[in-house]
């Protein structure tokens, strides 16, 4: 038997009062080390989403809301941009690409992003990688308004909803064709479908008129591959759209599968556009940004669903609709990401975005959009560390409490310990010991916890807002943290060591009650 | 015989509460059983910390087998009690939350010395003694201390006193809280475990009806006016 084994047992003779210490002391750990982990995840994920975006083009305002409302789904757009500002912006020199956002429908609890399919090909990350590639399926097509009149036309007797229709999606796969294999070969197919349904188009239009619309729908529905339990051919589909990781995941949907999108943003939606039903052409791999949880869809596709939407429903026909589509020039859209051919030059691109006088715009950086917002949160999040260390402190104290408290319990113990030839020293070894055990225990079992809580958080919290991180929610830091905690245990338990050093020598071998 | 404890004019003091021990002389030979008699708060217990290096007297020589304590640092006081004593208190003997077997088995847990007089192991020690106390060691060496009787927890204390062979006992009233039958057995016990020719007995009682069977018996008053030597 030695001073460790001896230090063990008299811990398991009071294992109560030990755990209830342990299990204190490592939740305040854990508790501080999860708000360090999730500042820095939060931090690395929020510059990770931005990457491959040089600048954020949005109507006069402040660089963060812009940040925030146009790149992260947090808030709403306060104003629009004109389409002839986006044309004029393509025209810069130091311009690759503008890529046009119009923000404001959702599905379920995501966004619907309006954008152009050159998103997919022309953003890339620093090390040259592309952001974007697809799981499955392909990204939605260029706007055809031949397809669309037709697509429209044969989608119009009913609206399907995203439930289930992953499951409908795979039973054509088998019954009909392979989606997958539809999407691959979308061109061919659309230069098919296109005459064919300008012709079936053209033809019902002036046959029939508005007035007898429905009636030459459910016709042309079944001629362009509705079937009568409501599955498409979606061959026939123009009104495409791509699905971010975590939609498609949390949805459970696939390739082919159709979805409403509602009208404005928020979760529960009084009115929808169930009359022109998107089907979806790809369902993007996950990039661990904002657009894993965003339904993206042609901007051309967000002018046509709200072309004459009034009052929660389209008051307009679908012949008219696409007709006033084709007249008229695209939407404002709400914000636009701006790519660079030289970075170099990107400061020199944001003024002179800014000085445009017709139209005021702010070209917001969103590496210096972030710091400012990090900024702002500082104070905060020194508060939450001040308040996690505070936990900490109270902890530790009542270590010492606990520890002050067993000596009065412990005096016959020590005095027997002394009789056979124990030193003070040793005592206090001893006393110091357990302290060192109960810390360090503390301290693996707070890694438990934080390595479980950051799971959590970043699935459940992190993942709503489409951000993850591949970083770890513990760095060595953290580890150097700990063995000051120990450290500091050690020391709050050098007080109660001293007093047991004086008992001692004050009871010697005598046995007090 | 040689002696194992020796004390002359030894003077103790606590300061400021005004208590003071004069010990004039006193030894104790191996072999020897001493029964020191005296009422409570006259100062037993610190002519024990005096005899066993816990307390340092202002003047005077302390000599445990030759070894002055008073010309020891503490920490060789502490080796020296831990080699050479064996303490056996009045109740409450025993580590509460060590087993019979560990509380016998911490009597050489911090002396080398005692553990290499052992025949045999620390466990095999531990059951001879147990045994021969009449506490059996497969009955009651797993039993956590604080189950056992008064009568057995005094026992397991006297086997953690003998455990290892120290040459001086000291026992500090250990059978105040038995009666005068089972008082007179466990001494007997004791007496029976002990090797006569190099271990010595002191103890501390205020109960004179335990006299027999000790070598000598000295009030404690007798002992700080004019000593007692063998």
């Amino acid at each position: 038997m030695n001073g460790l084994t001896l230090t063990l047992r008299s811990m398991r003779s009071r294992r109560a009062s030990v755990l209830l210490i342990i299990l204190s002391l490592s939740l305040s750990i854990a508790l501080y080390l999860s708000v360090l982990g999730v500042q820095r995840m939060t931090r690395a994920s929020f510059e990770n989403a931005m990457t491959g975006v040089d600048l954020l083009v949005a109507p006069r305002g402040n660089d963060m809301q812009i940040l925030l409302y146009s790149f992260f789904n947090i808030g709403e757009p306060t104003g629009t941009i004109t389409w002839s500002r986006i044309s004029e912006l393509r025209e810069i020199d130091n311009v690759r690409a503008v890529i046009p956002l119009s923000l404001g429908d959702s599905v379920g609890k995501f966004r619907v992003m309006g954008t152009d399919p050159a998103l997919f090909d022309v953003m890339t990350r620093s090390n040259g990688l592309p952001v974007f590639s697809f799981e499955d399926g392909v990204s939605f097509s260029e706007m055809s308004f031949e397809n669309l009149q037709v697509a429209q036309d044969a989608l119009s007797p009913g609206k399907v909803s995203g439930h289930n229709a992953k499951e409908k999606a795979h039973k054509h796969k088998h019954n009909d064709r392979d989606a997958h294999d539809a999407h691959d070969s979308h061109d061919a197919h659309d230069a098919h479908d296109a005459h064919d349904h300008k012709e079936h188009g053209e033809h019902d239009h002036k046959e029939h008129g508005e007035h007898d619309h429905k009636e030459h729908s459910e016709h042309d529905a079944h001629e362009h591959g509705e079937h009568e339990h409501g599955e498409y051919d979606h061959n026939a589909i123009a009104f495409q759209v791509v699905l971010g990781a975590t939609v498609a995941k949390e949805m459970d949907m696939g390739v082919g599968a159709s979805i409403v999108v509602g009208h404005g943003l928020g979760g529960v939606h009084d009115h929808d556009h169930g009359e022109m039903p998107f089907i979806v052409s790809g369902i993007l791999a996950p990039t661990g940004t904002p657009f894993d949880s965003l339904v993206l869809v042609h901007y051309r596709a967000i002018d046509a669903i709200h072309i004459g939407y009034q009052n929660g429903r389209n008051m307009l026909d679908h012949g008219t609709v696409l007709s006033l589509l084709s007249e008229r020039g695209p939407a404002p859209v709400s914000a636009a990401i701006v790519l660079a051919k030289n970075k170099l030059g990107l400061v020199g691109l944001q003024r002179a975005i800014g000085d445009y006088e017709v139209e005021p715009l702010t070209a917001v950086l969103p590496g210096v959009a972030l710091a400012k917002i990090w900024q702002l949160i500082g104070a905060a999040e020194k508060g939450f560390r001040l308040i996690s260390l505070l936990v900490i402190i109270v902890a530790l104290v009542a270590l010492m409490a606990m520890t002050l408290t067993s000596l009065d319990g412990r005096r016959r113990e020590l005095a027997i310990l002394r009789s056979v030839g124990a030193r003070p020293r040793q005592l206090v070894l001893m006393l110091m010991g357990e302290s060192f055990i109960i810390a360090t225990s503390a301290c693996v079992l707070a890694l438990i916890i934080t390595a479980l809580a950051s799971f959590v958080i970043v699935t459940n919290v992190m993942g709503s807002y489409g951000l993850t991180s591949h970083m770890s929610i513990l760095v060595w830091g953290d580890f150097t943290f700990m063995v000051y905690i120990i450290l500091l245990a050690l020391m709050v338990t050098l007080w109660p060591a001293i007093q047991l050093y004086r008992r001692t020598i004050h009871d010697g071998i005598t046995i007090r009650h | 015989m040689a002696e194992i404890i020796l004390i002359e004019d030894v003077h103790f003091d606590y300061g400021v509460s005004g208590f003071e021990l004069t010990i004039p002389s006193f030894t104790l030979s191996a072999g020897e059983r001493v029964l020191l008699l005296g009422p409570s708060g006259i100062g037993k217990s610190t002519f024990l910390n005096l005899i066993t290096g816990v307390l340092q007297p202002r003047r005077g020589r302390i000599c445990l087998l030759e070894q002055e304590l008073t010309k020891l640092t503490a920490a060789q006081s502490d080796q020296c009690r831990g080699d050479h004593v064996g303490l056996i208190y009045q109740t409450l003997n025993l580590v509460p939350w060590l087993t019979a077997r560990e509380n016998v088995a911490l009597g050489v847990a911090f002396s080398k010395r005692r553990q290499q007089r052992l025949h045999g192991s620390v466990d095999e020690a531990t059951k001879h003694l147990m045994d021969r106390l009449g506490l059996s060691y497969d009955a009651y060496g797993e039993a956590r201390a604080e189950r056992l009787s008064i009568g057995q927890q005094q026992r397991i204390g006297a086997a953690r006193a003998l455990i290892g062979a120290p040459e001086l006992i000291i026992a500090d009233e250990p059978t105040s809280a038995l009666d005068r039958p089972n008082a007179i057995k466990f001494l007997d016990l004791v007496f029976s475990s002990m090797d006569h020719n190099v271990q010595g007995f002191l103890m501390v009682s205020h109960d004179d009806r335990l006299a027999d069977g000790f070598s000598r018996v000295i009030q404690f008053e007798d002992l700080m006016t004019m000593g007692a030597r063998s």
